[in-house]
């Protein structure tokens, strides 16, 4: 049993779970009472009311469903696995559902939990302490009420250097800075880390796909793209900030598997003009693509005056930074006015510098993939894609020997949370395997 | 050692080399004497809305194309987000009468070719010499994060910051011309409003606010700019914001029975005269006197009183029935807008006000809220002349207020929310 001095209670908010009875002893990987607890709060969540509201708290629903996590369990490997011990969270305040998926990865690998939430006021997450204090109260979930803490509490390094002390394991969200902080506290040897640092995350669009959609497809299209760029306002890592559109020369787009050659990336340099101009295709369909996306954003209703203020202040200093820029299409007044696009003349050496939210799309033609693999660093995670295969990008990237990019999905699926996150399969990473033979 | 004279080799600021260059090579795109000393000679509020377009349009294009010119980041801001550049100054003037005319209208035909990205490419390789600029506005949050000047170094003159609410401060450099603009116009405004005879003033401020003339902050602006206006000066307030009895007491023996000008910043006015009488039980006694307060409720938003309540309110402890709120920021000095008796802002000649929708920035029609996007002719040494605020407003009508006064007439209803708190007043400690 791990023990919480109470003059340290004091500091702390207790939001679920007890000071007074908190484990350290591991439980198999996808032992039962951990997927009863996690599936029924998934039910407790999947409310339609709630769909318009919070729709991240519906992912979250979603991904919890019995049906999910039964099938994910049996892709499991048979290796006998149990927790690490106590693992603690330090969770991030930009994507406030990520701390019950943290909390799910951990339980499902067979740990406890001690999480520190951000204090930033979040309607998804009260909903979610609600619903987990609720369930931890019942007879059903008594084996939890040891095994979860959820604690707010001011920024005091005391606090975490003792609860850093004790973990067998520590999930740390909020990127870069608190890596860095978290790093000087002092943890147990054997201690594993799970870090998400700050990253940065493009789409690949086919113009011709585009452009061969029907109407029905063209919605289909906009909702997953307003899912990936603006349900989180643009602040996930995962949403696309560059929007790469492949020339299509021939009805397929052509991809250069090879690194690219020396001449390429010179002949680009040098002659930004021959890419500066959008081909007509990428312009029909951008003309086609954006006004309904602008029409989703407008019915979804994700925009704040101020987001859109911050929006376009962004925009300006990018352009005052950024020579790489061409033309920033406001279209103030028509739908499309509520999107923010960024066309680039050509690659600047460090796309991921440019950055924007609540519907900044920085916009680059490209004949091929070639020079996006001379950019493309560690800071890259999620590529999306629409229009192209995604067999013709795992070769890509493998014979680029590209040091960044962790996840290639269909667009529509970049900030879909999973086992495999970031780069880590994350039940081994917070388990151990126990070798028999 | 070589000696250069300063006149012929201004100091360039290191990595803007064609600012010096375009500024000397397109040095007639400026406004000229001429025509600025005309300007301010027009009358405050006299025009109809029609007929102050045909002369205050053509200028703000005017003044577009010359900060196009003279300053490299308005030109790049203006190339990317418009989408189609200005003529030079040579191709400018084999056009310049037919623009005069075509700039009579304001129009948004810009941003409408702008929509269609296949006609940007054209646009966007050939130079539109022909229809006039479009009224584009920079936000003015990005006087914040960048120095934007028309003007090299050798001509500035004063440089004003805003007050540092919420960190930075928006840094604008004044040249002779801009700095002598704003002051004439102010007083065209004022005197407008109180007569041109000096009168006796109390300012609703202490005096240590422009004992420091070093640290030039927006209040110490306000205070010396209207003190300008006003004679026998006496500050209301000792240094730590109490009533100075005594003073005050002086002033109303001397003045009392004739017409005084107070001025002052409106949460100071609040808390500092009102609240403090109130709390005291005192009474002063200045029936005719006429209080100008402009600057916002700082960081007492919380405390904001309507209107008519602060009016009310005033009136019982000090008297006083004409009160004139204005609005103004330090981004746009002199071109005020000024209250009315009706309590309606008024735009002077000078400037202009649109509304835009706060989400797509649409233009929008009287009646209906959006953010307020100034326009002023004044500002000659840095590209600010078409500014887009955070503040919400509406406008109420054009020509027809019962005031009397013509062109367009406003309120301010706030600022967008959780927007970083801006205003032109120190940052305030009790």
């Amino acid at each position: 049993m791990i023990v919480i001095p109470a003059e340290r209670q004091a500091h702390l908010d207790l939001l679920a779970g007890s000071f007074e009875q908190l484990s350290n002893q591991p439980w198999p990987v996808w032992h039962e009472p951990a997927l009863a607890f996690l599936t029924d709060l998934g039910k407790a969540l999947m409310k339609p009311a709630l769909a318009a509201k919070l729709p991240d708290v519906v992912t979250l629903a979603y991904w919890l469903r019995a049906a999910n996590l039964q099938q994910l369990k049996a892709k499991a490997s048979a290796d006998v696995r149990v927790g690490l011990g106590l693992v603690v969270h330090i969770c991030p305040a930009n994507v406030p559902v990520n701390f019950a998926f943290s909390l799910a990865f951990a339980l499902l690998a067979g740990n406890s939990s001690v999480l520190r939430l951000s204090s930033k006021p979040s309607p998804s997450t009260d909903l979610i302490v609600q619903h987990i204090q609720q369930l931890l109260a019942t007879p059903t979930h008594e084996a939890l009420r040891s095994r979860l803490l959820l604690l707010r509490y001011a920024h005091d390094d005391v606090i975490t250097a003792a609860l850093l002390a004790q973990a067998d394991g520590r999930m740390i969200w909020g990127g870069d800075a608190t890596i860095a902080h978290m790093r000087q506290f002092k943890t147990p040897s054997r201690s594993r880390e799970v870090a998400f640092a700050d990253r940065y995350s493009l789409a690949l669009l086919s113009p011709t796909a585009v452009l061969a959609l029907d109407d029905a497809g063209l919605a289909r299209l906009a909702q997953q793209l307003f899912n990936d760029v603006l349900l989180l306002d643009q602040a996930a890592c995962s949403s696309p900030q560059l929007f790469v559109w492949l020339h299509a020369a021939a009805d397929s787009p052509s991809l250069d598997l090879q690194s690219p050659s020396p001449q390429t990336l010179v002949s680009h340099a040098a002659n930004p003009q021959t890419a500066s101009e959008p081909s007509s295709a990428v312009a029909k369909a951008q003309q086609r693509l954006w006004p309904a996306l602008a029409a989703v954003a407008r019915d979804r209703s994700a925009l704040s005056a101020i987001g859109q203020m911050n929006k376009w202040v962004d925009a300006f200093d990018a352009v005052l930074t950024h020579p790489e820029i061409r033309q920033v299409h406001t279209e103030h007044g028509s739908a499309a006015g509520l999107l923010t696009r960024v066309a680039l003349a050509r690659l600047p050496d460090a796309p991921e510098q440019l950055r924007g939210y609540f519907g900044t799309l920085i916009e680059i033609e490209l004949p091929s993939l070639a020079p996006l693999a001379a950019v493309v660093n560690e800071r890259y995670q999620t590529l999306c894609y629409f229009g192209v295969e995604p067999l013709q990008l795992q070769q890509w990237l493998l014979a680029s020997q590209l040091r960044g990019i962790d996840r290639i999905v269909p667009v529509g699926n970049a900030i879909d949370m999973g086992l495999f996150w970031d780069g880590y399969d994350l039940l081994s990473s917070l388990s151990r395997v126990i070798e028999i033979r | 050692m070589l000696e250069l004279s300063p006149s012929d080799e201004a100091p360039v600021a290191l990595g803007m080399p064609a600012a010096h260059e375009t500024a000397t090579e397109t040095a007639s795109a400026r406004l000229s004497p001429a025509t600025l000393e005309a300007m301010t000679q027009w009358p405050v509020y006299q025009w109809t809305q029609a007929e102050k377009a045909a002369q205050f349009n053509p200028l703000v294009a005017q003044l577009t194309r010359w900060h196009y010119q003279a300053c490299p980041a308005y030109r790049q801001l203006y190339d990317a987000f418009v989408g189609a550049p200005i003529a030079t100054a040579s191709e400018a003037e084999a056009t310049n009468a037919h623009i005069a005319t075509s700039a009579a209208m304001l129009d948004e035909s810009t941003h409408v070719a702008s929509t269609s990205a296949a006609s940007t490419t054209t646009a966007s390789t050939s130079i539109d010499s022909t229809s006039s600029p479009a009224r584009f506005a920079l936000p003015v949050r990005l006087f914040k994060l960048h120095a934007l000047q028309s003007v090299p170094d050798s001509e500035v003159v004063k440089t004003m910051l805003s007050s540092g609410t919420g960190g930075a401060q928006s840094r604008i450099v004044l040249d002779k011309t801009t700095a002598a603009l704003q002051t004439k116009i102010l007083s065209r405004i004022v005197t407008d409003l109180i007569g041109k005879d000096r009168l006796p003033m109390l300012v609703l401020d202490c005096p240590a606010t422009v004992k420091d003339r070093l640290k030039f902050s927006a209040r110490t602006a306000g205070v010396l700019g209207f003190s300008m206006y006003g004679r026998q000066l006496c500050y209301a307030f000792h240094d730590d914001m109490s009533l100075n009895d005594q003073a005050i007491a002086e002033f109303i023996e001397r003045f009392g029975q004739g017409p005084v000008l107070l001025f002052g910043f409106t949460y100071i006015v609040w808390l500092h005269l009102v609240l403090a009488l109130e709390q005291r039980g005192q009474r002063l006694a200045l029936p005719h006197g006429i209080l100008i307060h402009g600057g916002g409720w700082k960081k007492l938003e919380h405390a904001a009183v309507s209107k008519d309540e602060f009016k009310q309110r005033l009136a019982s402890v000090t008297g006083i029935r004409r009160v004139h709120n204005y609005y103004g920021m330090v981004e746009q000095t002199g071109t005020i807008f000024m209250e009315c008796s009706e309590g309606h802002l008024h735009c002077p000649v000078w400037a202009d006000i649109r509304v835009r929708d706060v989400l797509s920035q649409q233009l929008l029609s009287i009646g209906e809220t959006g953010l307020l996007e100034l326009t002023s002719l004044l500002p000659q040494s840095y590209p600010g002349h078409v500014l887009l605020t955070e503040d919400v407003g509406r406008v109420l009508g054009v020509d027809d207020c019962p005031c009397g006064r013509h062109g367009v007439y406003f309120a301010v209803d706030g600022r967008i929310a959780h927007a970083e708190v801006r205003g032109c007043s120190d940052s305030y400690s009790r």
